[in-house]
């Protein structure tokens, strides 16, 4: 079994041979990353919707969850 | 929002409990993948925890659970997915996907060497994996 390549978006601000000082490039980076945590967040490819094994129907979990059940927490 | 990047330090991971790969939105939680329109779930390169701030934009749409896949330590005994032994879910897994619909190559993951399923089914579980969206049931 080989491994998957990464082809997911990625985010560059290339400065050439500037260097921002380090506290700054922290920060700047740090907010990056939230904003990309925030659009995140609200994707929605609705694949859910498109996938139907045949098995589905027969999964026989209550409300068809396949994750994590801790009592009394119900699945929905 | 705060980030935190997991620590691959392999000491650390030693301590680091079993994971649960398919697990709740839920503060803390590891982010581990997104489902694509393909319903196949594309894994972060970089896996992140979670903040309150992730989980309420992502409570705002449909449930996180049929959009994500989310990780977090495995509750044994206090889930109902628990046989006494093992995760059931791995299982009813692979009855549920077809063998044809299996991925050759295994994500780039993150977890692996905590992952519960992993560590019952080793790779095969990995082939399967992708292929899991945590909340079947259907909207309405
Ligand atoms: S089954 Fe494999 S790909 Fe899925 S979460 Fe576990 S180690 Fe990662």
């Amino acid at each position: 079994m080989g491994y998957e390549k990464g082809t997911g978006s990625l985010f560059v601000a290339d400065l050439g041979g500037f260097k921002l000082p380090a506290e700054l490039e922290r920060e700047v980076a740090g907010k990056i990353q939230a904003t990309v945590m925030r659009a995140l967040a609200t994707v929605d490819f609705r694949g859910d919707i498109v996938r139907r094994f045949p098995g589905d129907s027969k999964i026989k979990f209550p409300d068809h969850t396949l994750g994590i059940w801790v009592e009394p927490e119900i699945p929905r | 929002m705060s980030v935190k990047p997991l620590r691959a330090d392999s000491a650390e991971r030693r301590r680091k409990p079993t994971l649960c790969p398919s697990s709740r939105c839920a503060e803390g939680a590891i982010l581990l993948g997104v489902v694509g329109s393909d319903a196949q779930v594309q894994f972060l390169n970089q896996p992140v925890r979670i903040d309150a701030e992730f989980v309420d934009i992502a409570h705002q749409g449909r449930r996180p659970e049929k959009r994500f896949r989310f990780s977090s330590p495995c509750a044994t005994n206090a889930c109902r997915h628990w046989t006494g032994s093992r995760c059931g879910v791995i299982d009813e897994v692979f009855d549920s996907v077809p063998e044809t619909h299996r991925i050759e190559t295994r994500p780039r993951c993150a977890i692996r060497e905590q992952c519960r399923w992993h560590r019952q089914e080793g790779d095969a579980a990995c082939g399967a994996c992708p292929l899991v969206i945590t909340d079947l049931m259907v909207d309405g």
